[in-house]
């Protein structure tokens, strides 16, 4: 009996989490806010976890960057800073589906940002374009 | 982050794992065993993930619920008794 009360509960909450994430459009309380999904996938490549990296890139994203080329980019990121102290997501942005932000991964002696831009899918925010070694601003 | 998204957020956790808490029948420490123990630091670091939006709220309430459903499982297995066993 427990057993149903709580499978209950967790199936009304999960109702209303979709009613706001899908109904009121909710993209930064109930679902993770685009700073997070971008540092979190910075988090998974500097972890040497690239496959898992890949999960927070959107569909359009998935076959533009396979593992290899994922590995590749942050290890263009690893040559700039190295060893990495710090990684922040911030400076979020906003449009309809569409948002940015910058996630600054430093060491003790030198710092990047880089700008990640992020596409709505799903009711979840999704990272879509990861700038050029060139882009990376210190 | 936005302080009050973080408090939304944290008023949320609380009430969710209050009403999981009561409705999975808890009601006092004097029940709490040793691995009670360990799923209350596993449920700390749940929470921790949702307060900072590391997670979607969604998967926060699948997994603590799945964590507090399994536990319930595991207790109505053992009251009934384990097959084979005197």
């Amino acid at each position: 009996m427990r057993e149903l009360s709580v499978l209950g509960l967790a199936l009304g909450a999960l109702g209303l989490i979709a009613l706001v994430v899908f109904g009121l459009h909710d993209r930064t309380t109930l679902t993770s806010p685009p700073e997070a999904v971008a540092e979190e996938f910075v988090r998974r490549l500097a972890a040497h976890r690239p496959e898992r990296a890949r999960d927070e890139l959107s569909a359009r994203a998935k076959p533009v960057y396979p593992v290899k080329r994922l590995s590749a980019w942050f290890g263009d990121v690893e040559s700039v800073v190295d060893p990495i102290d710090r990684i922040e997501g911030k400076d979020p942005g906003m449009g309809n589906d569409e948002a940015w932000a910058t996630v600054a991964v430093a060491s003790a002696r030198r710092k990047v940002d880089i700008r990640v831009s992020l596409v709505r899918e799903h009711g979840a925010w999704r990272v879509d374009k990861l700038p050029g070694p060139d882009e990376f601003s210190p | 982050m936005d302080p009050l998204r973080i408090g939304i957020r944290t008023v949320l956790c609380y009430l969710f794992l209050l009403a999981l808490v009561r409705v999975s029948g808890k009601r006092g420490v004097r029940q709490v065993t040793t691995f009670d123990f360990v799923l209350v630091l596993i449920l700390g670091d749940m929470v921790d993930d949702a307060l900072w939006a590391e997670v979607p709220f969604s998967q926060f309430v699948v997994a603590t619920s799945t964590l507090v459903l399994t536990k319930l499982a595991m207790t109505t297995y053992k009251r009934l008794g384990v097959p084979g066993r005197a």
